[in-house]
């Protein structure tokens, strides 16, 4: 059992995690992305039960966010700040740091 | 250097290989909904090489299919001709230009970049509602005339391709500074040598200036597809560079970050598969 914010993308989750009325929220077996764990803290989620119960340090977990923005921000260097230039830079951003790569 | 002109770029363009006979057949297609598809399997049959190919990709688990297609007949039966049509395509032209050894060009990072655009381009095409199929082989083919380019002038574009990364500047500028041609223009050049449907080739000579056509043409969408190829640097080359996306373009599409959302992971999960696929 490791605490949700300690969870890092790419860790298998060894219990379904079920909410108070015990639906399964999200299966046994799936695999954790950066998205789907600042879901379940938005939901109270606060434990969760992984294969590999090694937290990521959360001075590592800045580091990698980090080292993503940086690398998108690269790529869009001579993109400008047009709407659709702007939109597409989110979009990546959010979609990298959701795989957690 | 001497700047290219309009004629050494046709000439060189006449030089290339022509494409496979049967392709000439599957180009007059597009403009025709009577073509008849059961001679143009028969011809495409008669070539082993590019029959082989296409029954590859195909059988390929890029396409995923629940069981093998043994003749281009059943591959049309269950991929459809529209699918076909541009898997012969794409397939052809990369034949054309075969293996490059212009210093400073990467073939791997090449088809890579392109078939992240093909897919980047399916998705779009998928939620903007067109054909889903051209567009795939409008992105794949976007970036000919750089192919074309390597192949005619070696030694000139390795030029182009280094003072690009002297630089940190887009390739098309770097092109358009030591060649005084790009490879858009190469590329709608090659599009008009090889009798190109219209749609293909605004994809290709457009995809630069979107806003410069029609709202109809698949410009809009390849030069979104090629921005988002680039944007998740798909070629793994540390010189990539997204340039700026166009408003009129961008407006058109009608894209937001929802459908932003279902699209790149369809461009990233099918990457490898598709690439080696195209490649073979």
């Amino acid at each position: 059992m490791i605490r949700t914010e300690a969870a890092f993308p790419g860790a298998c989750l060894s219990e379904a995690v079920v909410d108070d009325s015990g639906r399964v929220l999200v299966p046994e077996g799936a695999v954790l992305t950066e998205s789907l764990i600042q879901s379940l803290l938005r939901r109270g989620v606060s434990e969760l039960c992984v294969d590999r119960a090694e937290e990521e340090d959360p001075a590592e977990r800045e580091i990698r966010r980090a080292r993503i923005s940086r690398s998108v921000a690269g790529y869009f260097r001579q993109a400008g700040d047009g709407l659709g230039s702007m939109a597409l830079q989110e979009a990546i951003l959010t979609f990298r740091m959701g795989r957690g790569e | 250097m001497n700047k290219l002109s309009h004629d050494e770029i046709v000439h060189g363009l006449r030089q290339l290989p022509a494409l496979p006979s049967v392709i000439g057949e599957v180009l007059s297609s597009f403009g025709n909904d009577e073509a008849d598809i059961g001679l143009i399997c028969k011809q495409v049959a008669r070539d082993q090489s590019l029959t082989a190919r296409l029954l590859r990709v195909a059988n390929s688990s890029f396409y995923g299919l629940q069981c093998r297609v043994a003749t281009i007949n059943e591959a049309v039966v269950v991929l459809g001709f529209r699918a076909v049509r541009s898997m012969l395509l794409t397939l052809s032209v990369s034949s054309v230009f075969g293996k490059q050894d212009c210093p400073g060009f990467e073939p791997r990072a090449y088809m890579r970049h392109c078939v992240g655009a093909g897919l980047a381009a399916r998705a779009i095409a998928e939620t903007t509602r067109r054909n889903p199929d051209l567009a795939f082989a409008g992105g794949v083919l976007h970036d000919m005339g750089q192919l074309a380019l390597a192949s005619m002038f070696r030694g000139a574009y390795a030029q182009a391709l280094a003072y690009r990364r002297e630089h940190d500047i887009p390739l098309v500028i770097a092109e358009r500074d030591i060649l005084g041609t790009d490879h858009v223009l190469v590329g709608g050049l090659l599009a008009d040598t090889w009798n190109f449907p219209t749609s293909l080739r605004s994809a290709i000579a457009g995809h630069h200036a979107p806003s410069a056509a029609t709202a109809d043409s698949l410009a809009d969408l390849v030069h979104v597809a090629d921005a988002i190829a680039h944007g998740l640097g798909l070629a793994g080359d540390d010189c990539d560079l997204v340039m700026p996306v166009d408003f009129t373009a961008w407006q058109r599409l009608g894209l937001d970050q929802d459908k932003l959302s279902r699209i790149l992971p369809r461009v990233v999960d099918g990457l490898d598969e598709a690439s080696q696929a195209f490649s073979a």
